[in-house]
C-alpha cells in the first residue's frame, strides 16, 4: 500500500511537471503559429503610409501603432511617477528606518502590494467621480490618471526590490563605509547604492514589465479602443493589452482576429524581453559577486 | 609647523567641510522618510476613498439589498451575492487545481526528477510569471473554450471550468516559487543526513522535508488564493459573466473583479456605482486579510526559527 | 612622514569593557593597560570574541543590531590619551583615526585609484592635487605602486586577492590613522601573499600602532611584539616576546589554554 502511494506520488510529480511544460509549450506554439504570419507593416500601420503614421500625420485605423505608442507613454509616465517615490522608500526602509517604524511601514506597503489591480483602477475612477463632484466638473479618465494608478500598482515592487537589493549586501560590505569614517549618508550613497545598483535596476525593469502587461487598471481609467495616438496627458489612449482584450471580445472579421493574434505575440515579446533582461541583470550581478569571493 | 599645529589645521579644515555635508544629509534623510510615509499611507487613502463612496448605501438603507441574489440594475436590484459566490468558487477551484500541480513540480525539482532538468524547469516557471495575464486569457478563449464546447457539449464553453483551469496556470508559478524557496533552504541541509540513514528520496521529501516546510506550504496556498481572488482578466474573458450562483462546472459565472470592469464599461446610473464600491471594499478587505494572515505566518515562522 | 610614537608609552587603557549581542555576552570584564611594544596580536579559539574586541576599539560593534555594551576605552590618538566614547569625539573622526582592514578584501566596485580617492574626498576634503599626491604616497607605502601605476583607472576587482588586500590597507593609510585594526588580514590569501602582507606589517609597525587578529600561530609569532590570548570573552594571557620566543614553551602554554 505504502509502495503504491509512493509510486503514485512519483508519477504525479512527472505528470504535473510535463503537463505544465506541455500547456506552456502549446500556448507558445499557438501564438507563434497564428501570430507570426500576421507580423508585418500591415499589422502595425494598417493601410496608412509608414513614415506619416509614425510621426502622427496620418491617422492609423485598425492597427497596432497607436496602441504601441500608448503603452510606451503610459509605462514611461507610470515609471516616472513611481520611481522617485519607490526607490527613496526602498532606501529609507533598508538603511535608515528605526525598527518598529520600519515594521509598520513595510506592512502597509505589503498591503498595497496585495491589492488587486482592478481595485487600483476603481480608486482612480472614484477619484474622478470625487473631482467631478467637487472642484473639476469636467474631470475625466485620461492617460495621466491611468499612469498614476499604474504607478500605485508598481510602487510596492520597486520598494521591495530596492530594499532587498540593499539588504542582501554582505555585512562586510556594509562595514566598509563606517570603518573608513563615512557617515551613514555617505555609506549609503557612495558604497551601498553603487554596489546594489544592478539589482535595483533589475527591479525597475521588472516593474516596467508589470506596468506594460496590466489591463485591469487602465480599463477603468481611460483606455479606449480607437483613440489613435495619445493626445496629451488628459486625453484618452490605446494600449497593447487592452487591444488584445477588446479584439478578443469584439472581433468581427478574420482580419481583426489575425490582428489580435499578432498583438498578443507582440505583447508577449515585449514582456519577455523586459523580464529576461531583468533576470539577466540580476544573474550577472550574482556572478560578479561570486567571483569576488 | 609642529605636528600638533598641523593636526589642528587639518581638523579645522575638516570641520568646515563636514558641517554643510551633515546638513544636507539631514535633509536627504527627512526627504526619504517622508517619501516612505507617503508610499505607506497610499493604501489607507485608497481604502478611505472606497469606503467613503460606499457610505451612501448605508444612508439610503440599500445595504441589505446589496446581499440579494439578483443583479437587475434596470429593476433596481443590485444584489452582489452571485459575484461573491462566483469569486469564491473560482478562486478555490483554481487553487485546488494549481496546488497539487505545484507540489508535484516542487517534488520533481527537489529529487524525483533528473537533476539536469532542475534548472530548465525553474527557468520555465520563472518565465511563466512573465507571460501577461491577458495573453493567458486570449489563448484560453481560442484554444480551451472551443475544446470544452466541442467535447462536452454543455453550452458555450465560457464557464467556471474554463476559467479555473486558466487561472490555475496563472497562479501556479507563484505557488511553485514560494514552496521552492522554502525547500531550497531545507533540502540540502537534510539530504546528507537522510541519505546516510538510508532513507529513500521519496520518503525524505514526503516525511521530512515537506513537513519541515509547513509554513511555506501554508503561505503558498494563501498567497495563491489571494492572487486568484484579485485576478480580473481571466474571469472577465473566459468565465462567461452571467450573474448567477454557480452550481455546475459548466455554469457561466461572474466574479467581483469582472463585475466592476463590466459595470464601469456600461456606465449606468449612480446607485450601481455605489454597489461597485461595495464590491471594491469587499475585494480589498479579502486581499488585505489574506496579506495580514501571510504576515502573521511569516512572523511566527521567524520566531520559531529563532528559538531553535 | 609622521614621527615614530615613543616606545613603551601606554597607548591603550581599557576599564571594565563588556559587550553583548541580543543579550548574549560576547566580551566581559576586560581590564588592561597596554604599552607600545610593536604589533599586538590577538589569538584565541573561534567565537572567543577576538573580532568583537577589535571592533569595540573603533566602535563598529554599535553598527550591529542587538548591541549593548559599556566600559571605558582610552586610546593614544593625538599624543594624549583620549576616551573614545567621549561625546566631543565624533564617531566618523574616531573611525578615521582608527583604521580597519577586514578578513576578505572588501574593495569598492570602482577603479583602483577611486578606491583610495573616494574616502579621501568624502572624509578629509583634500583638493585634487593633494589627493593625487596622497594616492601615490600610500600605494608606494604598501608596495603596490609599481604593480598598478599603469592601470589606476582599471576596475579594482581585476587585482589578485593579495593586491586587493594591500589596496584596502592603502585606502586606510591614506586617511592617516593613528591605529590600525586588522581582522585576520591574511585569512583569505595564499601562503605567498600572506608573507608579503606580514613583511609589510613589520615595516609599518613603527609608524602606526597595529592590532591584529590572527588565526595562525606561526604568523602571530612572526609579527607580534605582544600576544593577547582571548578565551570565552575574557583575557586569558598577555604574552611578551620572551614568553612566545621559545617555540616549545609557547606551544605548551597554548596547549594549556585551548
Amino acid at each position: 500500500m505504502n509502495k503504491l502511494l509512493n509510486f503514485g506520488i512519483y508519477c504525479w510529480s512527472w505528470i504535473a511537471t510535463f503537463g505544465v511544460f506541455i500547456v506552456v509549450g502549446l500556448l507558445l506554439f499557438y501564438l507563434l503559429s497564428q501570430g507570426l504570419p500576421t507580423i508585418g507593416k500591415e499589422l502595425f500601420f494598417g493601410d496608412a503610409p509608414v513614415w506619416e503614421a509614425i510621426f502622427g500625420q496620418v491617422r492609423v485605423w485598425d492597427a497596432l501603432w497607436p496602441a504601441c505608442v500608448g503603452t510606451v507613454f503610459l509605462v514611461l509616465l507610470a515609471a516616472l511617477l513611481a520611481l522617485p517615490l519607490g526607490i527613496s522608500s526602498g532606501i529609507y526602509l533598508a538603511c535608515f528606518a528605526p525598527k518598529t517604524f520600519k515594521r509598520i511601514l513595510s506592512l502597509l506597503v505589503e498591503l498595497l502590494a496585495g491589492t488587486p489591480s482592478i481595485v487600483m483602477g476603481l480608486f482612480g475612477f472614484a477619484l474622478i467621480l470625487f473631482l467631478r463632484n467637487t472642484f473639476l466638473p469636467d474631470a475625466n479618465t485620461s492617460l495621466l490618471l491611468a499612469a498614476a494608478c499604474l504607478a500605485l500598482l508598481i510602487l510596492p515592487y520597486l520598494i521591495f526590490t530596492t530594499q532587498s537589493a540593499l539588504e542582501s549586501l554582505s555585512d562586510e560590505y556594509r562595514l566598509i563605509g563606517p570603518s573608513l569614517g563615512f557617515n551613514q549618508m555617505q555609506t549609503v550613497f557612495h558604497v551601498l547604492i553603487p554596489a546594489a545598483g544592478r539589482s535595483i535596476l533589475s527591479g525597475v525593469v521588472l516593474s516596467i514589465g508589470r506596468a506594460a502587461e496590466d489591463t485591469a487598471v487602465i480599463m477603468l481609467t481611460g483606455v479606449i479602443a480607437n483613440a489613435g495616438l495619445p493626445q496629451g496627458l488628459l486625453g484618452k489612449f490605446e494600449a497593447l493589452p487592452f487591444r488584445i482584450f477588446y479584439l478578443t471580445a469584439e472581433y468581427r472579421t478574420p482580419d481583426e482576429l489575425g490582428s489580435a493574434h499578432g498583438t498578443a505575440l507582440v505583447l508577449l515579446c515585449l514582456t519577455g524581453i523586459l523580464y529576461s533582461s531583468a533576470f539577466a541583470l540580476h544573474k550577472t550581478l550574482e556572478y560578479r559577486w561570486n567571483q569576488h569571493r | 609647523m609642529t605636528q600638533q599645529n598641523r593636526n589642528k589645521n587639518r581638523n579645522q579644515k575638516r570641520k568646515r567641510i563636514n558641517r554643510p555635508l551633515s546638513w544636507t544629509s539631514k535633509y536627504v534623510e527627512v526627504l526619504l522618510k517622508y517619501a516612505t510615509i507617503f508610499s505607506a499611507l497610499i493604501v489607507l487613502v485608497l481604502f478611505g476613498f472606497l469606503a467613503y463612496f460606499t457610505l451612501p448605501l448605508f444612508a439610503e438603507g440599500q445595504f441589505a439589498e446589496l446581499f440579494s441574489l439578483h443583479w437587475r440594475p434596470f429593476h433596481g436590484e443590485f444584489g452582489i451575492l452571485p459575484m461573491i459566490a462566483g469569486t469564491l468558487v473560482l478562486a478555490i477551484s483554481a487553487l485546488l487545481i494549481a496546488y497539487p500541480l505545484a507540489l508535484g513540480i516542487c517534488l520533481f525539482i527537489h529529487g524525483l526528477g533528473p537533476r539536469w532538468l532542475t534548472r530548465p524547469i525553474l527557468l520555465l516557471v520563472h518565465g511563466m510569471t512573465g507571460i501577461p495575464t491577458v495573453v493567458y486569457g486570449f489563448v484560453a478563449v481560442f484554444l480551451l473554450v472551443p475544446f470544452l464546447r466541442n467535447n462536452f457539449s454543455h453550452g458555450s464553453g465560457f464557464s467556471l471550468l474554463a476559467a479555473s483551469l486558466t487561472l490555475s496556470i496563472l497562479i501556479l508559478p507563484t505557488i511553485v516559487l514560494l514552496i521552492n524557496t522554502q525547500l531550497e533552504h531545507i533540502v540540502p541541509a537534510l539530504r546528507l543526513t537522510t541519505t546516510a540513514l538510508g532513507i529513500t528520496r521519496i520518503h525524505e521529501l514526503t516525511r521530512v522535508s515537506l513537513p519541515a516546510a509547513s509554513y511555506g506550504l501554508l503561505s503558498a496556498a494563501i498567497l495563491g488564493f489571494g492572487r486568484a481572488v484579485g485576478d480580473t482578466l481571466i474571469a472577465l474573458m473566459v468565465a462567461g459573466n452571467a450573474a448567477q450562483i454557480p452550481e455546475r462546472a459548466f455554469d457561466s459565472i461572474r466574479t467581483l473583479t469582472a463585475h466592476i470592469a463590466l459595470v464601469v464599461a456600461t456606465d449606468s446610473q449612480s446607485t450601481t456605482y455605489h454597489s461597485l464600491f461595495a464590491c471594491g471594499v469587499i475585494l480589498f478587505l479579502t486581499t488585505t486579510s489574506v496579506n495580514l494572515l501571510l504576515h502573521h505566518i511569516k512572523q511566527r515562522a521567524c520566531r520559531e526559527g529563532n528559538h531553535e | 612622514m609622521e614621527p615614530a610614537p615613543m616606545k613603551h608609552k601606554p597607548f591603550c587603557n581599557i576599564r571594565n569593557l563588556h559587550v553583548s549581542f541580543h543579550g548574549r555576552t560576547v566580551l566581559q570584564k576586560i581590564n588592561f593597560t597596554l604599552n607600545n611594544k610593536g604589533i599586538l596580536v590577538l589569538v584565541g579559539p573561534s567565537g572567543s570574541g577576538k573580532t568583537t574586541f577589535l571592533r569595540s576599539l573603533n566602535r563598529l560593534n554599535e553598527y550591529y543590531p542587538g548591541y549593548s555594551g559599556g566600559g571605558k576605552i582610552e586610546l593614544n590618538l593625538s599624543g594624549s590619551m583620549q576616551d573614545i566614547h567621549c561625546p566631543n569625539l565624533e564617531l566618523t573622526e574616531l573611525r578615521r583615526q582608527v583604521g580597519m582592514v577586514f578578513q576578505t578584501p572588501n574593495i569598492l566596485p570602482v577603479s583602483i585609484a577611486q578606491n583610495v580617492n573616494l574616502p579621501l574626498k568624502l572624509v578629509t576634503g583634500l583638493n585634487k592635487a593633494e589627493r593625487k599626491e596622497r594616492l601615490i604616497e600610500v600605494l608606494q607605502e604598501v608596495h603596490l605602486w609599481d604593480e598598478v601605476k599603469d592601470r589606476l583607472k582599471e576596475n579594482s576587482s581585476r587585482l589578485s586577492g593579495g593586491q586587493q588586500q594591500r589596496l584596502c590597507l592603502a585606502r586606510v593609510l591614506a586617511l592617516k590613522p593613528k591605529v590600525l585594526l586588522l581582522d585576520e588580514p591574511t585569512a583569505s590569501l595564499d601562503f605567498k601573499a600572506s608573507h608579503r602582507i606580514e613583511d609589510l606589517l613589520l615595516e609599518l609597525q613603527d609608524r602606526y600602532q597595529i592590532i591584529a587578529v590572527s588565526h595562525s600561530l606561526r604568523q602571530a609569532r612572526k609579527i607580534a611584539g605582544q600576544i593577547l590570548v582571548i578565551k570565552e570573552g575574557q583575557i586569558e594571557h598577555l604574552l611578551n616576546k620572551e614568553q612566545f620566543g621559545d617555540q616549545e614553551m609557547f606551544q605548551k602554554l597554548l596547549n594549556d589554554i585551548f
